[in-house]
Parts: structure tokens; sequence; C-alpha cells
């Protein structure tokens, strides 16, 4: 089945609408229709109030709804904002948790972990540069250009 | 708080709402239009409603103090709403005509009529509420809130006329 639109409505309707909407008995939808109508630029003088009077009701709803807008919108990047601090903070942890680097090597075996810091406690007298190799080896580059893609959808 | 939380605490209050404000009003028509006042008041901040306590000693508050308000601009002394009245009163809409645009003229008319229809009026007309929501929310018959929309609708049409046709 087709649903027609209809755009105008006729003086008489219009004139039936009105009073009914002054009897506080019009659907959502028939001020809508009657809205339609009264916003038509070359209108008989009599229908001046209820011109004036849905244009003011149409200029206060445009400012409801508007600000709406930005509640949403900043609702919306401070979510962003928390799922990445999340996702980096997520990605931090795990990576710390998951390997060591000794001697300037990727070790992700935990019990080899384990058995070489022991092993290097015992051996005091290790090289500090050691610890500094190893930090230069994580891409810091690469962990700063992951968490700014988050954002890059904006 | 949701719909059905507020008319869950709210409403069943709603009699001893009324009978307080009767205490203060005396006039049984006025204290159900103050009794609804302060219903849409409360729907309109229900987001934080749920800090208090107890709601019915809050709804009980709100409902005295808004009476004792009433009273007080019906024996015109000196409150927030009687300065507001008094301002609008003074402000002569035929000196004003030719400054001000037809927006300016509306909310004016609005702002002149009584509390509840203006409430009422709001939210049918800007907030896009249904009558039977209103109605629901007021814990009174649809056609008790038709009625005040249309006495409403039709004060501000015949105010209209009478400021534009100067």
């Amino acid at each position: 089945m087709k649903i027609r639109i209809k755009n105008k409505i006729t003086f008489s309707e219009a004139d039936k609408l009105i009073e009914r909407y002054y009897d506080g008995l019009t659907s959502a939808d028939e001020e809508k229709q009657l809205r339609s109508f009264l916003s038509q630029s070359t209108l008989p003088e009599r229908y001046k109030p209820e011109q004036a009077i849905f244009g003011y009701f149409d200029g206060k709803k445009k400012k409801v709804q508007f600000s709406l807008r930005p509640t949403i919108r900043w609702a919306s990047v401070a979510a962003v904002i928390l799922a990445s601090v999340f996702i980096a903070k997520l990605y931090l942890t795990e990576k710390q948790s998951d390997y060591a680097f000794i001697d300037g090597k990727k070790i992700t075996n935990m019990s080899e972990i384990k058995s070489q810091a022991l092993a290097s406690l015992s051996d005091i007298s290790a090289k500090n540069n050691e610890v500094e190799d190893g930090l230069k080896n994580v891409n810091n580059d690469e962990l700063i250009k992951k968490q700014l893609d988050v954002f890059s959808g904006f | 708080m949701s719909q059905e939380r507020f008319k869950a605490e709210i409403l069943p209050i709603r009699d001893k709402l009324f009978h307080i404000a009767q205490k203060i009003l005396v006039e049984e028509e006025e204290a159900e239009d103050a009794v609804q006042e302060v219903l849409l008041k409360l729907w309109h901040t229900r987001d934080s409603l749920d800090k208090y306590d107890s709601l019915g000693a809050f709804a009980t508050s709100v409902i005295k103090n808004h009476c004792l308000d009433r009273l007080k601009v019906k024996s015109r002394q000196e409150s927030l709403d009687e300065t507001h009245y008094t301002k609008a009163g003074t402000d002569n809409p035929y000196i004003q005509l030719e400054r001000k645009n037809t927006e300016e003229i509306i909310q004016k008319i609005i702002e002149g009529l009584p509390q509840l229809q203006q409430a009422i009026i709001r939210m049918k007309d800007m907030e896009e509420y249904e009558v039977e929501e209103i109605a629901d929310i007021t814990g009174t018959k649809v056609e008790a809130v038709r009625m005040n929309l249309s006495r409403a609708r039709k004060k501000v049409r015949e105010e209209y006329i009478k400021w534009t046709t100067v």
C-alpha cells in the first residue's frame, strides 16, 4: 500500500484544525499539518495570530532540541577518551608483564625471565646500561601513534 | 528517576498534598491547581529527586512553600513571584509594542497566564508531550488537562489580537 503524504491542506481543513487546536483536541500529527500550512508565506490576514503563535513555539522547540546536541557530543567525546585511556592502560600492562629484555634480547618465557632475574641478582655488578638499553627498545613512537589513532575519527 | 518510579512514589501522596494545599489556600479549585503545578515542577526536576531520602517529605515541603508563595502573591506582599507580576503589570504592552517583535509579545502573554496553564502549554506546545502524558504525571483526568490547555491557547490568541490591533 502506498502512503501518500499530504503536503497542503485546504483552508477549510485548516480552519477545522485550528478550531480543534484551540479546544486542546489536536494530535501531534494534526499540529504538524497545521504547522506546515501556517508556514506558507502567502496566507490571508486572518491566520496572522496562528502564524505568530506557531512561529513562536517553533523557535522554542528548536532551542530545546539544539540544547541537547552539545550534551550528546561531549558525552561521546568523554566516552572515547575514557575508552582510549582504558585501552592504552590494558596495552601497557599487557606488554609490561609479557616480556623482559635481557642483554638487549626480548624474552617472553616467564620461567626463563625468572631464572635470569635470579641469576642477575647473584651478579649485582651487572652493567647498569642494560636497563637503559632495554627501555630504548620499547617503541615509544609506535605506542603514542596507536593511542592517537583512536582520535583520528574526529 | 524513571516515569514509573515517579508515578509509584509521588502519585500515592497526591491526596496528602491536596489536603495540605487546601488547608493553606482554602479554595478547592486553587488547591487542585497548586497540586498539579507542584507535580509538574517535581516532574521537570525528577533527575535530581533520587538524592532525597524521603520523597514524601520533600514533596510536602515543596507544596507548602508553593502554596504560601501563592498566598503572598494574593495578599500583595513582597515575594519573588509578586515582583515578577508587578513588573509584567506595569510594563505597558501598548507603549512597548512598537519596539517589540511578535516573539516577545507572545512570551509576555504566556508569562501572564496562570502558572498551571503556563506549565501545560509549555509541555504540550514546546516540549511535545501528549495531553495523556501530562494527565498521567499530574494524576488528573485528560479532560482537565485539555480544558486548561484550551484556556491557555485561547487566551494567548485573544491577548495577541488585543496587543497587535491598537
